[in-house]
């Protein structure tokens, strides 16, 4: 998470003397805090997806692409209208109300809690490419009690308010574009072959299960988006700069996903691949795939690169290590500002909103949702921890562990926002036709809602379609995700229920909001003084349509 | 960093690696359609070119936006 900005405001006193955040992000700082969250998934998600997709994966990477490029097109458009930090939950609050934005902010906690433990075990597995000592497969309590500590002491920065420099992730980000640019272009120019490609296609072609296992894996190669939105709150004139930056993100990060996935089907590598367990030879898609490979595989994948492989195989374990630690810093301080600004909403209890005294940070939150993460590490550590769990875990749920428990999860809890966030888009294009937008997702039918015209977003539609079906094949494919996920969904509608109900707000209703005021305020913060003007022009027209019309 | 990102000289270099990027998409795109030609397997190789021509086109567009204001 990149951040060079202010705390955000963390008490009603410190909201009135601070009350909002400095807007000091630059394009390519706004470019870099989404590259450094999303940019870190391919590091994890290839070898996962490898693993269940095999000569199928560039299909399973496209399938979760294109949802992700209607999902980065939604975002676009919703950032640049609303640009403040709440994000997916923000957006479905404004659209559908508080409930569905309780549950979209609370699926949204659940990817931020996964996201902690997700990369911190993935930045150990990079390392353990050069210091043995930690891989996970060798000597699993070494890796446990490693990425726990890393957990531990992301919480610990968090809580005292120390926060990586934006320029430092702009550099990391900087470094490792480059450098997954030389490995694509080594691979392509000097061992890719288009007919090994289609061979792997033909003969490793998986069951329609595992594809839809596989799709269901890719699409965390591609989460992360609430980046945008929370750059948004901090960037200047971000109704300009937000879709500049967004549309170049989703493009590089597409690009990445299909070359890396194309590249390791149809690879020659430049040195012989070990023989499997059985002593029979391997595809390189296997061999990236498998258990001891599948949390590193980018790296192995760059280390049998010609030329270029000796030096990426030094390099590559630190930068993507580096990236994917910053990837799970951004969930450890991602889910307290998700809270934070939920409860000041009301969704969530006053607790979650309660500050140090002395930091100033929501030392309740951090320690909450790192607590959840810890709780992830132990399930998902535990079968190679303990040889009698295996049993269990290979009874209930067909052996799945560790780094695929957590996808699952990942991708639950992303699908299952994204579905909402979809779902607003449709609701505010058609109850805040208003709201000036500087970006619109291309493709609208305009017809005449309640007296007054506005547009109909098709691709919105297709996303949902496609995210639907994303979460659909998740349930189906993943035990664990099936379980935990809605699992998840449903304990936290049952405590927003109580809380709504001890507090006497209404439980399935709003509470009252005025939009109108609220918008105007945004965009005056954000320095959008244009905008601002054409949205009160706006208003005041649609008001007298709206009379004209007879509606309200 | 702010002054390098501001600068003409980082707008050009952006503007390159997206002919760069273009270019590769183009002859992504055309090993395809010689070697595998219009076949449902070659999709995920489609598309790659075209969103590798298409980041070209988008850091075009940028290049000329940004000039056009200067």
């Amino acid at each position: 998470m990149a951040a060079n900005a202010g705390s955000p405001p963390l008490t009603p006193a410190a909201a009135a003397a601070t009350p909002t955040l400095r807007r000091s992000v630059t394009p390519w700082g706004s470019f870099s805090w989404g590259y450094s969250d999303v940019g870190a998934d391919i590091f994890v998600g290839l070898g996962l997806v490898l693993g269940a997709a095999a000569g199928a994966s560039n299909v399973a990477f496209l399938f979760a692409g294109i949802v992700y490029v209607c999902v980065g097109l939604a975002y676009t458009e919703l950032a640049a209208a609303y640009p403040v930090a709440g994000g997916g939950q923000y957006f479905v609050m404004r659209g559908l109300g508080d409930i569905f934005g309780f549950i979209a902010g609370w699926a949204v906690l659940l990817d931020f809690t996964i996201d902690i433990t997700l990369f911190a075990w993935s930045c150990i597995d990079y390392l353990s490419k050069l210091l043995p000592i930690l891989a996970f497969t060798i000597h699993p309590w070494t890796h446990f009690w490693t990425v726990f500590l890393l957990i531990v002491g992301l919480a610990t920065l968090n809580f005292i308010g120390v926060r990586e420099s934006s320029a430092f992730n702009e550099i990391v980000s900087g470094l490792d574009i480059a450098s997954e640019t030389a490995i694509l272009f080594f691979g392509f120019v000097f061992a890719f072959r288009p007919e090994l490609l289609v061979h792997t296609m033909h003969g490793s072609w998986p069951s329609t299960f595992n594809l839809m296992n596989g799709v269901s894996l890719a699409i965390i190669s591609f989460v992360g988006l609430e980046s945008i939105s929370q750059a948004a709150q901090e960037t200047q004139r971000p109704a300009s700069v937000i879709p500049r930056t967004s549309i170049s993100l989703i493009l590089t990060i597409l690009i990445f996903a299909l070359a890396y996935s194309n590249l390791a089907l149809g690879m020659q590598p430049s040195h012989p691949l070990p023989l499997d367990a059985r002593g029979h030879a391997q595809e390189l898609w296997a061999f990236l795939g498998n258990e001891e490979n599948n949390g590193a595989s980018v790296q192995v994948l760059a280390s049998l690169v010609p030329y270029y492989g000796a030096l990426a195989a030094l390099y590559v374990p630190v930068l993507g290590a580096i990236l994917l630690l910053i990837s799970s810093n951004s969930g450890v301080f991602g889910s307290s500002r998700i809270a934070y600004a939920m409860s000041q909403a009301n969704l969530l209890p006053s607790l979650f909103r309660q500050v140090h005294p002395k930091f100033r940070t929501p030392a309740v939150s951090i320690g909450i949702f790192c607590g959840f993460a810890v709780l992830e590490l132990i399930f998902a550590a535990l079968p190679s921890l303990s040889p009698s769990s295996k049993d269990v875990y290979a009874r209930l749920f067909r052996g799945e562990d560790g780094i695929t428990f957590l996808g699952d999860l990942y991708a639950f809890g992303a699908a299952a926002s994204y579905s909402f966030v979809f779902l607003a888009l449709i609701a505010l294009r058609l109850n805040d036709p208003a709201s000036p937008r500087k970006f619109k997702m291309p493709f609208n039918i305009p017809f005449t809602y309640k007296g007054v015209r506005v547009e109909f977003p098709l691709v919105a539609v297709v996303g949902f379609a496609g995210i639907f079906s994303i979460l659909f094949f998740v349930m189906l494919t993943h035990l664990i995700g099936r379980i935990a996920g809605p699992s998840w969904i449903l304990l936290g509608i049952l405590g927003y229920l109580a809380y709504r109900r001890y507090k006497g707000y209404p439980m399935f209703r709003s509470r009252p909001h005025d939009w109108r005021k609220q918008q105007s305020k945004i965009l005056l913060e954000a320095g959008e003084l244009e905008l601002m003007d054409e949205y009160l022009a706006n208003l005041k027209a649609l008001d007298e349509q709206r009379a004209k019309a007879g509606t309200t | 960093m702010r002054n390098v990102v501001r600068s003409e000289g980082y707008a050009r270099a952006r503007v390159g690696i997206g002919a760069v990027a273009a270019g590769l998409g183009a002859v992504t795109l055309y090993r395809t359609v010689t070697t595998v030609g219009f076949k449902l397997e070659a999709l995920p190789a489609y598309v790659l070119g075209a969103a590798l021509i298409a980041l070209g086109y988008v850091r075009w567009r940028e290049y000329r936006t940004a000039r056009s204001r200067a």
